[in-house]
């Protein structure tokens, strides 16, 4: 009798057993995105590349990238756990939630691991930074960091503009106008919106006199034919962020980019960092800074 | 270093707000104080908003650059250097010709780069005449020409 009963428990939990691994398999498989390492990267008018290849070449092309990126993050963590630094866990969760709950929860980890580091940095950065400090900078560089939120509609002609400002009716929808009327592809799609930007960055981006107009303009405005670099445009101004609370972030931002690259060296510097797979010994922040290292081969004013 | 920034901030600051319609030399001192805070910063378009949108820069070969151009360098200087102060000295201070201001300043410039694991200090030595421009903006630099330059190397402290 009790051989029978071990049997049947065994049998029961060999079933469910079973039953939890084929319903995993089966979601893994639906979902898609678990790819065995026998099949194939991609296969190519009937050939095959092998996921080796394919993981062979991504670490030959990026691998030291992603490495260095990798061991920067850690130092930043190593260097936040030292000083007592953590993260706001409400915010970080806040940002999570508003990830797609079917994503791989791989992908959902490296998020997470990529806020904490942001969060992080930005506190290391700005630790001894005062809130007068700040403050100050804004008063000085307001001008320059003001935002303008944008939408445009790019014509051919400037009468083509003319024409579209002097038979838009009051209070007609701009986005709808620039959908039907806009030559440009990159906005066209999403309602003429050209983004938040700052007056310098309009100034670069389509000229000096689309920057002196929208300079003038109240939200709300729709502007007169303007010659951009990009051809006759005619712009709506829908907001401008200019008060300290609104800029803040772009002070601190200002403020951290000016630290970054003594920040990573000064990490770096003091690191004891071992890898076959790091090219360039003492990684550096930031990345997007490693341009113009020659720069004061020829230094001028 | 912190009160210090802080003391400079608030010197900048106080210039800033008590000559806001003073001479020209006190607003172009200003525009000086201004764009050195920018470097420091390492803000581009702050150092650009004190020179004029037809800002151009003579070197000591007679090669002209505009403001685009020097934008591009300083962001290039600027992702180089760990460290950057710059001190402006105004030595002459002269009217000239259509309304403009000249002056002839000496720039030193503490350049704080990345040689390996070390911090290898540079000052630059400048020599420049500085032409301005009185706009509706205030004071903006017309036109440099630098007359001498020399890179040195700082022994750290």
């Amino acid at each position: 009798m009790k051989k029978l009963l071990r049997r049947l428990t065994l049998l029961a939990v060999g079933f469910v057993l079973g039953v939890v691994c084929a319903v995993v398999a089966l979601k893994a498989l639906r979902s898609g995105r678990v790819t065995p390492a026998s099949s194939p990267a991609a296969v190519i008018n009937g050939e095959a590349v092998s996921a080796e290849e394919f993981l062979f070449d991504l670490k030959l092309l990026f691998g030291d990238q992603a490495l260095e990126r990798i061991v920067q993050q850690r130092l930043v963590l190593q260097e936040c756990k030292r000083l007592n630094l953590s993260v706001d866990e409400k915010k970080l969760a806040a940002a999570l939630a508003q990830l797609d709950p079917r994503l791989d929860p791989r992908i959902k980890a490296a998020f997470d691991r990529e806020v904490r580091y942001r969060e992080l940095l930005g506190k290391l950065l700005l630790r001894n930074v005062s809130e007068e400090e700040k403050r100050l900078l804004y008063e000085l560089f307001y001008k320059e960091l003001t935002l303008y939120e944008l939408q445009g509609i790019l014509a051919l002609t400037t009468r083509d503009a003319q024409d579209l400002v002097d038979t838009f009716p009051v209070g007609a929808d701009f986005g709808q106008a620039a959908a039907s009327n806009s030559l440009d592809p990159a906005s066209k799609d999403n309602k003429g919106r050209l983004g938040t930007l700052t007056l310098p960055e309009i100034r670069r981006t389509f000229g000096p006199d689309a920057a002196a107009a929208l300079r003038k303009m109240k939200p709300g405005q729709i502007s007169s034919p303007i010659h951009c670099r990009q051809g006759p445009m005619i712009f709506k101004l829908n907001r401008v962020y200019s008060s300290y609370a609104e800029l803040k972030p772009a002070v601190e931002g200002m403020i951290a980019r000016s630290k970054r690259l003594g920040l990573g060296h000064e990490l770096s510097a003091k690191a004891q960092v071992d890898s076959l797979y790091l090219r360039v010994p003492g990684p550096q922040l930031p990345p997007e800074d490693k341009a113009g290292a020659g720069a004061l081969a020829t230094p001028r004013r | 270093v912190k009160a210090l920034t802080m003391l400079s901030l608030c010197l900048i600051w106080t210039a800033l707000c008590a000559a806001q319609t003073g001479s020209p030399r006190q607003q172009i001192e200003r525009a000086y104080l201004r764009s050195s805070k920018a470097m420091a910063l390492k803000f581009a378009d702050g150092v650009a908003s004190v020179r004029a949108p037809e800002y151009v820069l003579v070197d000591t070969d007679g090669v002209r650059s505009d403001l685009q151009l020097e934008r591009s360098r300083l962001e290039q200087l600027f992702a180089s250097c760990t460290l950057l102060v710059e001190d402006v000295t105004i030595e002459e201070f002269s009217a000239s010709a259509r309304g403009r201001v000249r002056c002839k300043v000496r720039y030193l410039t503490r350049l704080d780069t990345i040689a390996g694991k070390d911090i290898r200090p540079l000052l630059l030595d400048t020599d420049c005449i500085d032409e301005w421009v009185s706009t509706p903006d205030g004071w903006l630099l017309a036109r440099t020409r630098v007359l001498r330059q020399e890179l040195k190397s700082v022994r750290p402290k």
